[in-house]
């Protein structure tokens, strides 16, 4: 052992120098906030840890400025992401800097890189994060990750490299969140309720030579109600799946414009029978067109990568339950009401009257683009 | 302007640099690596910061991932585990070193170190005593007179210690530094406080360091010499031992910036335990013993006790038990404080206290 070396240990056995009265060790704090399979981030590194990692400091006057920070953006940029690997259950993402500023610590001044991250899905994300440790064991990557509501975070190391979260939010809840969409959407939109009420407003009664009679039996009309609303379930959910997994694709001006239409259509068919078919065929036919309604709110709220189907069928749940509940609070109703010579005219011919001379405004709207 | 880079000077920094691509360009020299960081250990030292700690690890990693590193790297990891208060780890190194190489007297001296901070005075006594073979007759005595002060021989140790200095006035000046400090502490310890102060002075003639400042600050906040501590200390805020003793001068003097001192702090010890260290639990409970909660600094003072045990360790123990009104939790200091024989005349009354507040 040579003399320096061990009055060097003499001064260390003073216990002082090193950590004990630190400035502060090496840091660098990443924080993430995942939106579906999409994530923006902030990454605060230490212009020290920089200098030392890809070297700043160009004139070596031991100051580091504006200009040597920027010109050597793009080698900051490239060891930062060649040290942080994103994953999608283990696919890679797709991670790039955005932008770069600089922010003060309490040890000093920090680069901060805006990072946007793009992964094939939102499956179970993790991080693997090497940054300096090959140069200080002592580094930590200090990360946060923020998600739905939920936060995660962990203290990185290179015994301890990885942050790996769980699905989140979980399969369930996605699903009850979609299903909840599909019945919130069947409530609110108008356009559905109505063709809806069209559909159920004759079930009640029958045409016979020109005029309409209260269906005898309750059952009868439950029945053709059933049969009815079944056929618009059916095909809605067609188009629905169709356009919702893209291999329809309709502009959604012509499909609302379609809508209303139907709408009109089937209400003055309600006034005097002119359509060339039964009802449950027509309630089929223009259910395609309500079907491709449906599939641009879907398409607006996005399906989550991992489980589109899942909450594709969520969603179209939410509406059958949405419609049941509307059926169930007309159904009785009607049947009450179908014995009463106000049925017919005021109830049937009023309703479907003024549903037509709505809907013939909403075609007129979304037909012109007014 | 955007940063500073710390290294003292940047011819330093050129130097390490330097060293560090040459090492990059031959990343199988042991003998390369193991200079390189003792080089960033002394770079710490000289600057109190811990990223060359790290670094000095970086450089020697590929070795100490072997299963059997070589001793080079094991000593070099114990220090460095020792100044990350990983006392066990360092313990581990150590061992394992001296069992291959007994005559390795810094492996010795490390773990007298390391011993007598946790407290294990049995060990840190059989670990000088090999120094009297292998390393020079003060730093032997220093290492044994420390030890023995802290387990019931104050009087002896200091009239070895003292004299052992006035027979090596020719001493290299880290080691009379060293024997100078501890020799203040004993006397300090003693209730001699004219003949501390002069070893304290003494050691600060021969190097300036931070341990050696933050006893002397202590011991003028003691004495109710807030501005001789202020004085003391200067202007350097970098490191979180000596801006404690700062905001304690400051408190006491009730200068102005203060509250700014005291914020700083605060921050500092927050983005300490967002790493998940808690290096400085004795210092933060002294903080919150003199700032903030006593309950809180009742914790930090258990945290930091259940690692370190020294007269120091001791105090905040007790003082933080008393403010918090909780005697019980003072126990593991009572208990050590009756094993160990500790004499300290401060300590003696505090425990008293302590005692009779049950």
């Amino acid at each position: 052992m040579t003399r320096a070396r061990w009055l060097l240990a003499l001064v260390l056995a003073l216990g002082v120098p090193l950590a004990a009265h630190a400035h502060k060790a090496s840091d660098a704090y990443l924080s993430l906030a995942v939106d579906g399979a999409n994530a923006r981030g902030q990454w605060d590194i230490a212009l020290r840890d920089l200098e030392l990692a890809v070297g700043l400091d160009a004139d070596a006057d031991g100051r580091i400025r504006w200009g040597e920070l920027r010109a050597r953006r793009s080698a900051v940029d490239a060891y930062a992401l060649s040290h942080l690997r994103v994953t999608a259950a283990g696919r890679a993402c797709n991670a790039r800097v955005a932008s770069h500023q600089v922010d003060a610590h309490t040890d000093g001044a920090y680069a901060v890189l805006a990072l946007e991250i793009a992964c094939p899905d939102d499956a179970a994300l993790a991080l693997d994060y090497d940054l300096l440790f090959a140069l200080d064991p002592q580094h930590r990557g200090l990360v946060r990750v923020s998600r739905g509501g939920e936060i995660a975070s962990a203290v990185l190391s290179p015994a301890q490299p990885r942050l790996a979260l769980t699905r989140s939010p979980s399969r369930w809840r996605a699903f009850t969140d979609y299903a909840r969409e599909g019945i919130w959407h069947i409530w609110i939109g108008f356009d559905h309720v109505l063709f809806l009420l069209c559909l159920l407003l004759p079930a009640v009664v029958r045409r016979s030579e020109g005029r309409w009679l209260p269906v005898a039996r309750g059952r009868d009309a439950a029945l053709d109600a059933l049969r009815v609303v079944s056929a618009f379930t059916l095909s809605h959910s067609l188009t629905l799946a169709l356009a919702a997994l893209g291999v329809v694709a309709l502009p959604s001006r012509w499909v609302e414009s379609a809508i209303a239409a139907s709408i009109v259509l089937t209400a003055l068919d309600n006034l005097r029978p002119f359509l060339p078919a039964r009802r449950s065929a027509i309630a089929f036919g223009f259910g395609l067109v309500h079907g491709l309604g449906f599939a641009s709110v879907l398409a607006e709220l996005g399906l989550p990568g991992g489980a589109r189907a899942l909450a594709l069928v969520a969603f179209n749940l939410g509406v059958e339950l949405g419609q049941l509940a509307i059926v169930a609070a007309f159904l009785p109703l009607a049947l009450a009401l179908r014995r009463s010579a106000l049925y017919p005219r005021a109830l049937l011919a009023g309703g479907s009257l003024a549903i037509s001379a709505l809907a013939s405004v909403w075609l007129w709207e979304r037909a012109l683009g007014a | 302007m955007l940063e500073v880079l710390p290294a003292a000077s940047s011819a330093l920094a050129r130097e390490l640099a330097a060293e560090r691509r040459a090492l990059a360009g031959a990343p199988h020299d042991l003998a390369r690596a193991t200079a390189l960081a003792w080089r960033y250990v002394e770079a710490g030292r000289s600057d109190g910061d811990p990223r060359y700690a790290g670094l000095a690890e970086g450089a020697i990693a590929p070795w100490l991932a072997s299963a059997r590193p070589p001793a080079e790297a094991l000593l070099l990891r114990a220090t460095l585990r020792q100044n990350r208060h990983d006392f066990a780890g360092a313990e581990r190194d150590l061992a394992a070193l001296l069992a291959r190489d007994p005559r390795n007297a810094q492996a010795w001296l490390t773990r007298a170190i390391v011993a007598k901070v946790r407290g294990d005075f049995a060990l840190a006594q059989a670990s000088c005593v090999p120094l009297l073979r292998l390393a020079d007759v003060l730093s032997a005595t220093t290492c044994l007179a420390d030890v023995a002060s802290l387990s019931g021989r104050a009087a002896p140790a200091e009239r070895a210690l003292a004299a052992a200095l006035e027979r090596a006035p020719a001493a290299p000046a880290a080691q009379r530094q060293w024997a100078h400090v501890t020799l203040a502490e004993i006397r300090e310890r003693r209730g001699d406080a004219r003949g501390a102060e002069a070893s304290y002075q003494a050691a600060l003639a021969l190097a300036r360091d931070a341990y050696t400042v933050s006893a002397y600050a202590d011991f003028l906040l003691d004495a109710r010499r807030a501005s001789d501590a202020l004085a003391l200390l200067g202007d350097d805020r970098r490191a979180d031992g000596l801006l404690l003793r700062r905001a304690l001068a400051e408190r006491a003097l009730l200068a102005p910036g203060r509250q700014a001192t005291q914020r700083e702090l605060r921050a500092r010890f927050a983005a300490s335990r967002l790493r998940g260290e808690r290096l400085h639990a004795g210092e933060e409970a002294r903080f919150a013993l003199a700032f903030g909660d006593a309950r809180d600094a009742l914790c930090l003072a258990r945290e930091n006790f259940a690692l370190q045990r020294e007269p120091r360790d001791v105090r905040v123990l007790l003082e933080a038990a008393l403010a918090a009104r909780d005697a019980r939790a003072a126990q593991p200091a009572l208990e050590l404080l009756a094993t160990s024989r500790l004499e300290d005349a401060r300590l003696g009354a505090l425990a008293a206290r302590v005692r009779s507040s049950r």
